[in-house]
């Protein structure tokens, strides 16, 4: 490797130039915004578990462990930019791996909303998975098989079509400033741990 | 005969007065002074209802090892815990006072700061005093009494896993932030936590450390807060290597979890009671009524009589473990509970104003050194007169702040006592008592008063009247056909309640 490649190869900074904020702000939303949904169903328990104070450290700490979670995605997402060659432009690799951490978490989210709206597998694929000698190993096939095709295709289209790409950019700047919003509460929120740990 | 010159005569003195001192300069390994001063040990499973327990009279053979190992012990038949869940019954039977005036009344409160010096082991100064306890609620009076306390083992010590780490990182907060730690990374029951990625790599982390022992629990491990797992065979050999290790005397309070639900009995006893077609006396819902079917109910009891089973294997287990070791010979052991449970009347569990018999009704043995004949003691005794017997049979003084009295057969004399259960959620440290359940016995009967609860309409008020020698399963409300008792049962009690509610109107 020559030593200007392997430069450009380890030189972060010049690797992520200018996307770097964006990629936290990416990597922060999914684990907020979910925290903040699933808190705010909580409310109401909390309150009358203990009070309105509880709960508002209930809701704080969560989305401290949600900050925390952000910067584990992003040092994630870092590492794995570091796999994409490096002629690749900023923007195109800032929007691949935003994409990927929007679809992973997206996925996450699903099936926690599957099973709070009831959802069960249906009957004849539990039979199936039942009557065979791994099921659990056929059910995580076939998991892969049906989330797989969520991701390469994003994907692909982000390598091919400049439409694509564009979109996944307008998605992404409007996620970014949603994200900075969150990022705010994450400040009152440790006013608040601050405060309860005093 | 020679006679014995000066220098002789002084040799053979001298001699004899280092053999006079040898057992005073050499005492045996761990033994501080000489008998009289015998260890105490007592042993708490929580939750334990003698309601459910075979050697008080259940049908399910539920005790079957302590019933054997009772003929060595005294038993208590009518023995009573304060309250009916875990922090007013604990800090009654620590502190020999009753709910309302250690005023441990509400979930995971501590007594009242003229307590928090008023316990067991402030009481026990000079014997080395050891604690554990699986269940937060009595830790947390625990580390409330640590001055008392000279070797308190940290709760997760016995535990296969938990999130006691978020305690240490926010101390002050430890149970707001372990509650959001909790909902964060376990899924609830809807299967939602507040974690998008970390839930899942992290109960793949704690699977991991619970390794092969859930292989044993065919229902999934003993736990609280979803994941913290625990077995009860860790306490039993914790609490017996404490036992042979410890310095003498001591007093040792371990405090454990099972037949506390989940009840997850380990796979031996895993469906012996399942279908053996027995079935309790269908009770009608209560006012307080949680509309649990009589099936929901049964199942639930029958998982929580099997749970049973596990606790008395252990128990004789740790009995035999302590036997071996010759512990036995200089140690009173006791065994009881904080509370019952309850399966009737459409609630299950504790959580409940109601104070019925299997939520109050608790087993008591004890255990004394060397005791060969079986001791049945019918009288009511009460959770707070197991602090001043202790006292008595360990030849020490009892201090004044005791409500309880010494239990027969250790009394020289024993007079009738009235038993006090109370529940009286939402009362704060200060206030009066003026929404709660209270329980009088006296002789065969027990009065349940409810009082303040605007769910009863009316004048928000209940009472009801059970002959328990007639009828323990308190079918037969008796408070309309014997009004004479009822009275005089309320007087009594409702002058008690204006007794303690005096210095906190």
């Amino acid at each position: 490797m020559s030593g200007s490649r392997a430069s450009a190869t380890y030189n972060l900074r010049q690797h992520y130039s200018g996307g770097l904020w964006t990629l936290f702000a990416i990597s922060a939303f999914p684990p907020h915004l979910w925290t903040l949904v699933l808190f705010f169903r909580d409310f109401s328990w909390l309150s009358e578990r203990s009070n309105s104070w509880d709960a508002l450290g209930v809701g704080a700490y969560g989305l401290l462990f949600a900050a925390i979670e952000s910067l584990l995605v992003f040092i994630g997402g870092l590492l794995l930019g570091l796999l994409i060659h490096p002629t690749w432009s900023t923007k195109r690799r800032i929007l691949l791996l935003s994409v990927l951490i929007l679809l992973t978490a997206g996925w996450g989210i699903l099936g926690q909303l599957y099973f709070l709206w009831g959802g069960r597998a249906p009957e004849a694929l539990v039979t199936y998975l039942a009557s065979t000698a791994h099921p659990l190993r056929l059910l995580y096939i076939f998991l892969a098989l049906l989330i797989a095709p969520s991701i390469v295709i994003p994907v692909f289209l982000l390598l091919r079509s400049e439409k694509a790409l564009q979109i996944a950019a307008s998605l992404v700047e409007r996620l970014t400033l949603l994200s900075g919003l969150y990022l705010s509460l994450d400040a009152a929120a440790l006013a608040i741990v601050v405060i309860r740990n005093l | 005969m020679t006679a014995l010159d000066r220098r002789e005569f002084l040799k053979l003195a001298g001699l004899s007065a280092l053999g006079l001192a040898m057992p005073r300069l050499f005492t045996a390994p761990g033994r501080l002074r000489q008998s009289g001063q015998e260890n105490v040990l007592v042993v708490v499973y929580d939750a334990f209802s003698a309601s459910n327990i075979s050697l008080y009279g259940y049908p399910r053979s539920t005790t079957p090892n302590i019933e054997k190992l009772a003929q060595r012990a005294s038993v208590f038949h009518k023995h009573y815990a304060s309250g009916n869940f875990t922090t007013p019954g604990t800090a009654s039977l620590l502190t020999g006072a009753l709910p309302w005036s250690h005023r441990a009344i509400n979930f995971d409160d501590t007594v009242s700061e003229v307590f928090s010096r008023r316990s067991m082991f402030h009481a026990f100064g000079n014997y080395y005093r050891m604690a554990y306890s699986h269940n937060l609620l009595a830790n947390t009076l625990l580390e409330q009494f640590l001055s008392g306390i000279d070797d308190l083992t940290p709760w997760p010590n016995l535990y296969l896993q938990s999130d006691a780490f978020i305690g240490e990182v926010f101390p002050r907060d430890d149970n707001i932030a372990t509650l959001s730690w909790v909902r964060a990374m376990k899924p609830l029951e809807d299967g939602t936590s507040y974690s998008t990625y970390l839930s899942s790599l992290y109960r793949a982390y704690q699977a991991g450390r619970v390794g092969l022992a859930k292989n044993n629990f065919p229902l999934g491990l003993p736990n609280i807060n979803i994941d913290n797992y625990f077995i009860l065979e860790d306490g039993t050999d914790f609490l017996a290597e404490r036992a042979v290790e410890a310095q003498q005397p001591f007093l040792g309070y371990f405090h454990f979890l099972p037949p506390h639900f989940p009840y997850k009995t380990r796979k031996d006893f895993y469906r012996v009671f399942t279908n053996d077609g027995y079935r309790p006396p269908e009770k009608p819902f209560h006012a307080f009524t949680r509309r649990r079917s009589y099936e929901e109910l049964l199942a639930k009891r029958t998982a929580y009589d099997e749970y049973i089973r596990y606790v008395d294997a252990e128990f004789v287990r740790l009995f035999r473990a302590l036997e071996t070791a010759g512990v036995l010979d200089n140690t009173w052991v006791v065994l009881t509970s904080d509370h019952g449970e309850l399966f009737e009347r459409g609630v299950s569990g504790h959580n409940t104003p109601l104070l019925h018999e299997p939520l109050v009704h608790i087993p008591l043995l004890i255990f004394a050194p060397g005791q060969s004949e079986r001791i049945d003691i019918e009288e009511n005794t009460s959770a707070v007169d197991l602090l001043p017997t202790l006292m008595h049979v360990t030849g020490q003084e009892i201090p004044d702040w005791i409500e309880g009295s010494v239990l027969p057969p250790y009394a020289s004399n024993s007079e009738p006592r009235e038993v006090y259960s109370l529940q009286a959620i939402g009362t704060g440290k200060k206030d009066p008592v003026e929404k709660a359940t209270a329980v009088l016995l006296r002789g065969n009967y027990k009065l349940i008063y409810f009082f303040g609860y605007a769910d009863l309409g009316g004048d928000y008020q209940l009472i009801e009247l059970y002959d328990l020698e007639n009828d323990p399963e308190e079918l037969h409300d008796l408070s309309e056909v014997r009004k004479d008792i009822k009275e005089e049962l309320l007087a009594a009690l409702r002058a008690k309640l204006d007794q303690v509610n005096a210095p906190h109107q």
